[in-house]
């Protein structure tokens, strides 16, 4: 014989039942396609989602993001400039994240993230200029975004990486560096036998170069 | 108006038939709980997966959590519970939250069932993520899902100890919860890989080994071969659309099997080892009860274990700890020989279930152990790269 249950339990547990139904049902809202549905409904998931239980399931997808982008870095000496190299090669942790294959530190990650968190920067920094209209008040908002730009927490994370890689290859004798940030793009399969290591490339230059500050 | 003898309709029929079968799973979700070995196998490797990368950052500590690392964000006051610690206020103190993260996620290993340890595990891993948000990835996503809703149940099924029996049902709720929470990241990954172009035509991976998330192997040239990419890729289609069906179907062992091959490779071709592994572990959700069952056993002994202790500080520390943890009952003794560090051999070693196991500990502990000391030295990486050559400027 079934033992009896009593009402508090069973009021709970449809409680239960009816938060997961819910609970999943926007969850269901939140990632499907564009649809009528979630036209009416998504405002209520994302603001469900909002919190705690964000998610985000692209992995890769709809289209793989397959572009790079990159540190490129010299660094002045007394005695001459280096050649152009990536600072996070010679930065631990992020200098072993090349060789990744039990990449249990998730270097992996940071090495990729600073570079690409510069980038984005520039690119929402470059965006509030392209609706002005006017070219003198273009050029001065231009201006405005630079100089925000480079005083921005990415670029301050890469002005200390470029500092420290160039402390550690020149034994503390460099006294300033250049930067640029470069975004490539690989090369398309058409295009697989050139000899060139990716396919188009973008670049952010700086017109002046950055001190080394010692640690 | 029908008689009894009628044939019912076919629409009545049906109805009736789903009525009952939704009853059926109320019922088999509400009155008793279905794989608690399972649930608590989950909650345990979530923990240990979190421990474990947590533990691999210490030796970088300066890079990753330090308030001038590489990685440092900006402090805001506007905080949340999750988030606590980038407080300016709070963001100084961060090797104690990562300490104090330590510690809770040992007590919620020992004891998985709490309402209140795996919450205060989720908050502090929830904290100590945000010390380095650029680290989180898919996995940290899932990890962080699964072990909300892990720690919610646990705080759910409180009223079963006021008599009121729903603590099956929360649990139930909670595992199915991590078991559709885990299909609806293959399925949506699979709908989204099916709407881009790349995928479809079979060039996907073909660009993604072009990219620097590859690993150099001889796996990421193969995939670079047109006819090999394309296969993958389909291949790559075909598991994750498939993954909800058969998971749930008499094939669960197969798509399983699947998606642990398929994690492996992502292993050894774009080095996402955290997040293969987040995959991997999750699978336990699936588990059947009586699948789990040993090894639930073997780490979670109902019966504690009986030491001898000397009165020290250090034994008071132990006895504090096993308190927490529930498994040890210590007894002060002034007998030669008992000291702090046989309460953790014993812990190990309280059932010929785990007996064999503790060699494996020992030598994973010390091969980390070697690993993490010999790399903040500098030790078993490639030499650093020699300074640039000069050019006159």
């Amino acid at each position: 014989m079934t033992p009896r249950i009593s009402r508090t339990a069973k009021v709970l547990r449809v409680l239960f039942c009816a938060a997961f139904v819910g609970h999943f049902t926007l969850v269901g809202l939140l990632l499907s396609p564009a649809n009528p549905l979630v036209g009416v409904a998504g405002p209520v998931a994302s603001l469900y989602h909002n919190g705690a239980t964000y998610q985000n399931w692209h992995l890769f997808s709809p289209d793989p993001g397959i572009s790079s982008t990159f540190l490129s870095v010299r660094c002045w000496t007394p005695e001459g400039v280096t050649t152009w190299m990536d600072p996070l090669d010679h930065i631990e942790p992020l200098a072993s994240a090349a060789d990744r294959t039990l990449d249990m530190k998730r270097s992996l990650q940071l090495r990729r993230s600073m570079p690409m968190k510069v980038w984005s920067e520039a690119e929402k920094l470059n965006a509030r200029c392209t609706q002005v209209e006017d070219e003198a008040a273009r050029t001065e908002c231009i201006i405005e975004q630079r100089a925000l730009f480079v005083t921005s927490t990415p670029m301050r994370a890469a002005q200390r990486a470029s500092s420290a890689a160039c402390s550690a290859i020149t034994d503390d004798t460099a006294i300033a560096y250049e930067l640029e940030i470069v975004h490539t793009l690989p090369k398309r399969y058409t295009e697989r036998d050139d000899p060139r290591p990716f396919g188009e490339a973008q670049r952010i230059e700086f017109e002046e170069p950055f001190l080394v500050h010692s640690n | 108006m029908s008689t009894p003898t009628e044939p019912q309709p076919r629409l009545h029929a049906d109805l009736s038939h789903a009525a009952a079968t939704i009853q059926g799973w109320y019922r088999a979700l509400t009155e008793r709980e279905i794989a608690p070995g399972s649930r608590r196998l989950l909650l345990c490797a979530i923990v240990v997966w979190y421990l474990v990368q947590t533990l691999a950052l210490v030796p970088w500590w300066d890079s990753f959590w330090d308030l001038q690392g590489f990685a440092a964000v900006d402090t805001f006051s506007d905080v949340g519970p999750g988030d606590f610690i980038n407080h300016p206020e709070v963001r100084g103190y961060w090797p104690a939250a990562v300490a104090l993260f330590l510690l809770i996620g040992i007590v919620t290993l020992c004891r998985p069932d709490s309402a209140i340890w795996p919450l205060c595990f989720y908050f502090a891993a929830r904290n100590v993520e945000s010390l380095c948000p650029q680290l989180t990835d898919g996995g940290s996503n899932l990890m962080r899902l699964l072990m909300l809703y892990l720690a919610v149940g646990n705080v759910l099924a409180v009223p079963e100890k006021l008599g009121v029996p729903v603590g099956a049902c929360a649990r139930n709720l909670t595992l199915m919860a991590c078991r559709v929470q885990i299909v609806l990241v293959y399925l949506c990954a699979g709908l989204y890989k099916v709407t881009g172009s790349l995928w479809t035509n079979g060039m996907a991976l073909y660009y993604i080994v072009q990219s620097d998330y590859a690993v150099d192997s001889i796996l990421t040239d193969t995939l670079s071969v047109p006819l090999i990419s394309f296969v993958a890729c389909y291949s790559v289609l075909a598991f994750q659309l498939s993954f909800p069906f058969l998971v749930f179907s008499r094939f669960r062992k197969l798509a399983l099997l699947f998606g642990v091959m398929f994690h492996v490779l992502i292993i050894f071709t774009l080095g996402l080892t955290c997040f293969a592994l987040a995959m991997m572990l999750s699978y336990i959700a699936f588990a059947r009860g009586h699948e789990t069952r040993f090894l639930d056993r073997s780490l979670h002994a109902s019966e504690p274990v009986e030491i001898e202790l000397r009165p020290t500080r250090a034994a008071g520390m132990v006895r504090g700890l096993a308190r927490l943890a529930g498994k040890l009952t210590v007894v002060p003794t002034t007998a030669p020989g008992a000291a702090p560090g046989d309460a953790l051999q014993l812990l190990l070693n309280r059932s010929h279930a785990t007996r064999w196991l503790a060699p494996v500990w020992s030598v994973l502990a010390y091969v980390g152990v070697l690993d993490l000391i010999g790399r903040r030295l500098g030790l078993g990486l490639p030499a650093p790269a020699p300074a640039e050559p000069l050019v006159a400027r």
